[in-house]
């Protein structure tokens, strides 16, 4: 094997080749009748692996992710060929790549009747309004599965359809703080012989909607395998529910775990970690942008260092000066303890007073210490590491023309998913979708369209 | 140094209150309005789980992770889903298995063999088998090869390039099992000018990424970059790994009969979720401020203090904005009179600039102050506003939408006795997930698995175990 | 309407100006606080939201900064640096509405403006299509 091992891997998992690659689910074709981030997140990471997935929303003005956009200022336009004037915002890029725009209204009856002729054909579906509307239009489990008992369909909301919460509102913050994630997030309200040396702190909750984002993930993997279920074993498809609220407590087992055994209620502890010692993020005094007009990278940078075994730990605190505190803490169980940590992390914090993130990275790193600066979306952004794995690219896009995205979410050798474009407006695809699926004619389209059904 | 002592800290048996009866969740609801309910329920109620088949009772996975939580929330799912999960962990075991809170021994959870394992470890060990295996040595590595010939599917996270220079790398093992679906699962990358250096743990992917930049509080409230309070990054990035998992499993059995390589990463996976940062840095250079708890695209979206911790309300429309100033006017008429009036806040776009955010919460959080979650809770539901408490663990536990749906379940292991963990996401009709024991203690199942997979006899396990193999 | 009784909303008893003490940086606090009125200091004690002590009037200097401040009948306020804490900005010129771009950050063509029906085909932008810039 003439490569070395890193060559082989530049080259098996080289984005600029994923288009000479077959696409993993080529042929499989899914409805996402979704809004906001939970469910059409779901039917996106299928879009990346190739299936044919048709995103269903209201005619004209679409779902209500169109809606929201980062202090009201990018927008990608046309909103919709009726709508040019108006934008969707950058709220939806992260949810939506490959799909094709099919709009119809559900709450009408010829609606509804397009929905069932698209399940007829469809592998499975995903949807996230409020548990027992599709039901009652016609179109849920119940109906859908009669037609074709293939389907797979999948059902993801805040609290899900049954129990005492039922009737909650779905909002990915709401299942963050509900499922108890936001409750260990965050600095502590206080240290106690540290007042002033740390910021006070509240609960806070994570800056991405995990709740929406990871639940989809959850959710496509679900799909994924009954996909494998039904086409090698059984033939049947299947109906899933995912709670946002459940899937926070599935990240929290652990929590859970100590509090039924030991009845401890998980706290926050900063940027900091419970279990490991060295091993935290640490503020470093000295900006690394410091004319910049830009706020978010003018302010002092944050850096993780981390040096947990005994060797690494008495290394680190020996190049920082600090010896005195390596040979006080000489073994992990030292460390470790919650009285001990803010004295260590308060002399590094010290030291790293007038220096950079990047300063104190390579000095760790040349000494043989792992860390890792924090960095900020434009240093993301511009990362030569980030862009050569293509986990951030330029798309061009047919429709909003070059825009930059989010890359998809894993690498593979020979079926690797790949971005063909960002999204579409409202309907763009309505003729095609609906003459191919449907066998509507030109007239016929012109119709439904006079009466806003699509 | 002082002896630390346990702080006496009373254990509450679970649930603590009784979860509700189906008639008391139902009651006063006509039978037409309950019915798509309770469908819901005899289609999904975990009780009958074991009933059901499992969907993926014909893969086997390796998991060879060891010091990190990706691999093993990936081959969580597997296991979840029925497939068939050993992992394989240097001899001596896991190191994650030896961390506990603050190092506090007392708050391991002890096995029946003389061993203890900490939560962390113990939350992912779920219906898994556990085998011993030193990589380091020859003959340990001729049987990960052997073992790989009967796998469907393997986990790593070594170093980059670290199995392959051993000669067990993907370019190997395919050779051996053309058919075996390898997965490397790592912080930051296999290659790339940032590549994993060895011992790289979560939260390096959080901060390379930018989830730790974007989260906490703005510098102007004094707050910092915050890291998540669990290993979130390893969590997201294992699920990715899941899907690519599952979707080369899907490949070979449909077309091409081959497995393949796939890479996951804990900063792809939150790279790939964090918002708009992506798209705004390309349309005109902004580089995403943190936010704390409010939003930069909704208000209101936030949690904000209250009486007794926080609470969260959202309502991005008009409808629901002027229901939350009712509610408050219903106490402080002065405070939603303030709102309503200002012209600067009566058009939705116009609400969403920094300073007006500060006008609302501000004025909101004045009403909040005098409300517990509870208070702040009700109130706002009862005008159909969104809105929750922060829930700490404990609450978490005893609510009772979770007792009664499942969320947690205490499984009476044979090696851990009763713990209490948070079940299977995977709420299904016909192939619900499922969690059949707690955690096998290191090594346990060396005898069967090495027996049934390789047909080593006693002989050669001891053998291998004296010379320190296995 | 006076809101003398408020905690998080500092009403000066000098100026009559509306200083919100936002609940991030407030909710714990003892300290100084700057009217952006009138630049009055006010030490003033806040526990767990409530206000448990002052406003009394005080030397300067002040230790925070209110997090934005307006008159009664919202006619005038303050968002300059000296009088209200910063406002967090993902670029230094913040406008809060959309923003018409069609030359992205590396100078190519991307559609971030209002478009008119003729500038359309189907739902696809002409300008796009045609790989020239918009105007």
């Amino acid at each position: 094997m003439a490569m070395s091992f890193e060559e082989y891997c530049r080259d098996v998992f080289d984005p600029k080749k994923v288009f000479s690659k077959p696409e993993p689910l080529k042929g499989y074709r899914f409805l996402s009748m979704t809004q906001y981030i939970l469910g059409p997140s779901a039917a996106n990471y299928l879009a990346e692996l190739g299936a044919e997935v048709i995103k269903i929303e209201l005619p004209r003005r679409g779902e209500p992710m169109r809606h929201t956009t980062p202090f009201n200022e990018p927008l990608l336009y046309p909103l919709s060929k009726w709508l040019p004037d108006k934008g969707t915002g950058l709220g939806f890029f992260g949810a939506n790549h490959n799909e094709y725009f099919l709009s119809v209204d559900f709450h009408k009856p010829e609606g509804q009747e397009i929905v069932k002729m698209l399940a007829a054909k469809s592998d499975g579906c995903v949807e996230n309004y409020r548990a027992g509307t599709f039901d009652r239009w016609g179109i849920g489990y119940r109906q859908l599965s009669q037609i074709n008992p293939r389907i797979i369909y999948q059902w993801l909301g805040g609290f899900g359809g049954w129990g005492p919460g039922r009737k909650r509102a779905s909002y990915d913050i709401l299942g963050q703080a509900q499922g108890g994630c936001f409750s260990v997030t965050g600095w502590p309200v206080k240290i106690p012989g540290y007042e002033g040396k740390f910021p006070i702190g509240l609960p806070s909750k994570h800056t991405i909607w995990i709740m929406d984002y990871w639940g989809g993930m959850m959710g496509a993997f679900q799909i994924l395998a009954a996909l494998y279920w039904r086409d090698n074993v059984s033939g049947v498809g299947d109906f899933f529910e995912y709670s946002q609220v459940q899937g926070a407590q599935r990240h929290l087992s652990d929590a859970i775990a100590l509090y039924g055994r030991h009845g401890l209620v998980q706290q926050r502890w900063g940027n900091w970690d419970a279990l490991l010692s060295v091993h935290g993020i640490i503020k470093c005094g000295k900006s690394s942008y410091p004319g910049s007009q830009f706020p978010a990278e003018a302010e002092e940078g944050f850096c993780l260092v981390s040096a947990y075994t005994d060797a690494d730990y008495a290394k680190l605190m020996k190049a920082v000066g600090r010896d005195d505190l390596a040979k006080k803490y000489p073994t992990h169980d030292d460390r470790v303890k919650a009285e001990n940590q803010p004295a260590i992390y308060e002399a590094l914090e010290a030291w790293a007073k007038d220096k950079t993130k990047e300063q104190v990275e390579e000095f760790m790193h040349k000494n043989g210490i792992n860390a890792q600066r924090v960095m900020n979306s434009k240093e993301v952004s511009t990362s030569e590491h980030f862009l050569q794995r293509g986990n951030v690219h330029w798309i061009d896009d047919p429709t909003f023309g070059d825009v930059f995205s989010q890359g998809p979410v894993f690498m593979a050798s020979e079926t690797p998913p790949r971005h063909k474009w960002a999204f579409k407006p409202v309907g763009a695809d309505n003729e095609y979708l609906l003459s191919k699926l449907c066998g509507f004619s030109k007239a016929k389209i012109k119709e439904l369209e006079s009466q806003d059904v699509i | 140094m002082a002896e630390h002592t346990k702080p006496n800290i009373p254990v509450l048996p679970w649930p603590a209150v009784a979860t509700p009866t189906p008639d008391e969740v139902y009651a006063g609801e006509s039978d037409q309005k309950k019915e798509y309910a309770l469908w819901l329920e005899s289609a999904l109620r975990q009780s009958e789980n074991f009933k059901k088949p499992e969907a993926l009772d014909r893969i086997r996975v390796l998991d060879c992770t060891s010091n990190m939580i990706i691999g093993h929330w990936c081959s969580s799912l597997f296991a979840e889903k029925g497939a068939e999960v050993i992992m394989v962990e240097p001899v001596g075991g896991d190191p994650l298995r030896k961390l506990t809170p603050f190092g506090r021994k007392e708050y391991m959870f002890k096995d029946t063999h003389g061993g203890a394992v900490g939560a962390r470890f113990l939350a992912e060990a779920r219906s898994k088998q556990s085998i011993t295996l030193n990589l380091e040595t020859a003959e340990g590595r001729e049987l990960l090869k052997k073992l790989a010939v009967q796998a469907d599917v393997i986990i790593e996270n070594a170093p980059p390039g670290d199995w392959d220079a051993k000669g067990i790398g993907y370019r190997q093992l395919s050779q051996i099992n053309p058919r075996l679906v390898y997965c490397w699962v790592g912080q930051l990358g296999q290659w790339g000018p940032m590549k994993d250096r060895p011992g790289n743990l979560d939260p390096t992917a959080q901060a390379a990424c930018g989830f730790v930049h974007g989260t906490g509080a703005p510098k102007s409230f004094g707050g910092t970059p915050t890291r998540s309070g669990w290993w979130m990054c390893d969590q997201v990035g294992g699920t990715t790994a899941a899907i690519g998992i599952m979707t080369a499993l899907h490949y070979r059995e449909r077309v091409s009969g081959r497995g393949q390589f796939i890479e996951a990463t804990a900063a792809n996976g939150v790279i790939r979720i964090l918002d708009y940062n992506w798209g705004w840095y390309g349309m005109d250079g902004s580089i995403r401020p943190r936010y704390g708890n409010w939003d930069l695209a909704i208000n209101i979206y936030a949690v904000n203090p209250c009486k007794d911790g926080q609470i969260m309300v959202g309502g991005g429309h008009d409808r629901l904005w002027f229901r939350i100033w009712k509610t408050v006017g219903k106490d402080q008429p002065d405070l939603e009179q303030h709102i309503i009036e200002d012209p600067k806040l009566k058009v939705v776009t116009d609400r969403l600039p920094h300073y007006m955010q500060v006008e609302t919460y501000t004025t909101l959080s004045e009403w909040f102050k005098d409300n517990t979650r509870f208070e702040a809770e009700t109130k706002l539901q009862a005008e159909e506003v969104a809105s929750g408490g922060v829930s700490f663990m404990d609450e978490v536990c005893e609510t009772p939408h979770y007792k009664y749906r499942g969320h947690m379940e205490v499984i009476d292991d044979q090696n851990y006795g009763p713990v209490l963990i948070g079940a299977s996401a995977f709420l299904g009709y016909r192939t619900p997930g499922r969690v059949k024991w707690i955690g096998r203690p290191v090594g346990l199942d060396n005898d069967d698995v090495y027996r049934r997979l390789l047909g080593l006899t006693k002989a050669d396990m001891d053998g291998l175990k004296g010379k320190g193999v296995i | 309407m006076s809101f003398a009784h408020c905690s998080l909303m500092l009403e000066c008893s000098k100026c009559q100006v509306i200083n919100y003490l936002d609940p991030f940086t407030f909710w714990f606090f003892k300290g100084k606080v700057k009217c952006a009125g009138c630049d009055a200091i006010w030490a003033i004690e806040i526990d767990n939201g409530t206000r448990t002590s002052g406003p009394t009037e005080a030397k300067p200097p002040h230790d925070k900064l209110p997090g934005f401040a307006q008159t009664k009948d919202y006619k005038k306020d303050w968002r300059s640096s000296d009088k209200v804490s910063e406002a967090p900005k993902a670029r230094p010129d913040f406008q809060g509405k959309p923003i018409p771009i069609y030359k992205n950050v590396r100078g190519k063509l991307v559609s971030g403006g209002p478009l008119k029906p003729e500038d359309l085909v189907g739902s696809r932008p002409k300008f796009i299509l045609e790989g020239r810039p918009y105007k």
